[in-house]
């Protein structure tokens, strides 16, 4: 259901903390953001990686069980050591190449819009983050939290 | 000039004019001209023309209703895109 005053809402689970996952929830709030629309995002899971400050610039490109990967290999050598990382260079080489935003400075564009960040309570509890651990500009809050927020928007998506 | 940065760029210049002035994107990125159009109307600012050239697009934007308004009644702005032959498309 969408709000009373006509301002729409768009609101997120970020629930993966690989680099290609990390993007969809963070371009479309930044792009919500120029339409004039509210944003939310709910980092849950290994989503939350996305917005811990030891890990945002350190996002990964898993090279197993992913058939789209940069160059696709079979498992058997996608599980070989390196092939995250090189999976991870070429997917940010490409990044660099296509002059594509970064993680860093898609998250700059969501604080800066009042994008509202809310890290999962109970992820937190559970693998043991503490909040100063996450950037600044994150609320903390539970799945109630989320719900509520999203009670009210127009477009809801789990990523 | 990477999406989302074009569109929150324009977000910007138009909180500065007034209803009526014209903003004029040159966009490098396809992306961000793909989605002039669905902008235009979920902002409520026109779209008065693109045109390509060289791999810029330069595309003419009205400054519509007040910021922030809803979408809904807003007008269909894209007729250009649909008709025209600016994007390249039929």
């Amino acid at each position: 259901m969408s709000k009373a005053n006509g301002v729409k809402r768009i609101a997120l689970i970020a629930s993966k903390g690989t680099l290609d996952m990390a993007y969809p929830p963070l371009i479309l709030a930044s792009t919500a953001i120029s339409m004039d629309w509210e944003a939310g995002i709910f980092f849950t899971f290994y989503g939350l990686d996305i917005i811990k400050r030891a890990k945002l610039d350190h996002l990964k490109v898993p090279s197993l069980a992913n058939p789209a990967m940069p160059v696709p290999v079979p498992n058997i050598i996608g599980a070989l050591p390196g092939m995250t990382a090189m999976a991870t260079m070429m997917m940010k080489n490409w990044i660099k190449k296509a002059n594509v935003a970064t993680i860093p400075d898609l998250l700059d564009i969501c604080r800066e819009g009042d994008v509202r960040l809310i890290g999962c309570q109970m992820t937190m509890d559970l693998m043991g983050v503490r909040k100063e651990e996450l950037i600044d500009g994150i609320e903390v809050g539970g799945a109630a939290t989320f719900l509520e927020y999203a009670s009210e928007a127009d477009v809801s998506l789990f990523i | 000039m990477p999406s989302p940065y074009p569109l929150l760029g324009a977000r910007a210049a138009l909180a500065f004019m007034k209803r009526g002035d014209i903003l004029r994107l040159m966009l490098t990125d396809l992306d961000s001209v793909l989605g002039v159009p669905a902008w235009c109307r979920m902002t409520g600012n026109p779209l008065l023309g693109v045109v390509e050239r060289a791999g810029v697009h330069c595309v003419l934007v009205q400054k519509g209703g007040p910021s922030r308004r809803s979408l809904r009644g807003g007008p269909a702005s894209n007729d250009l895109f649909r008709h025209g032959s600016l994007t390249g498309h039929p």
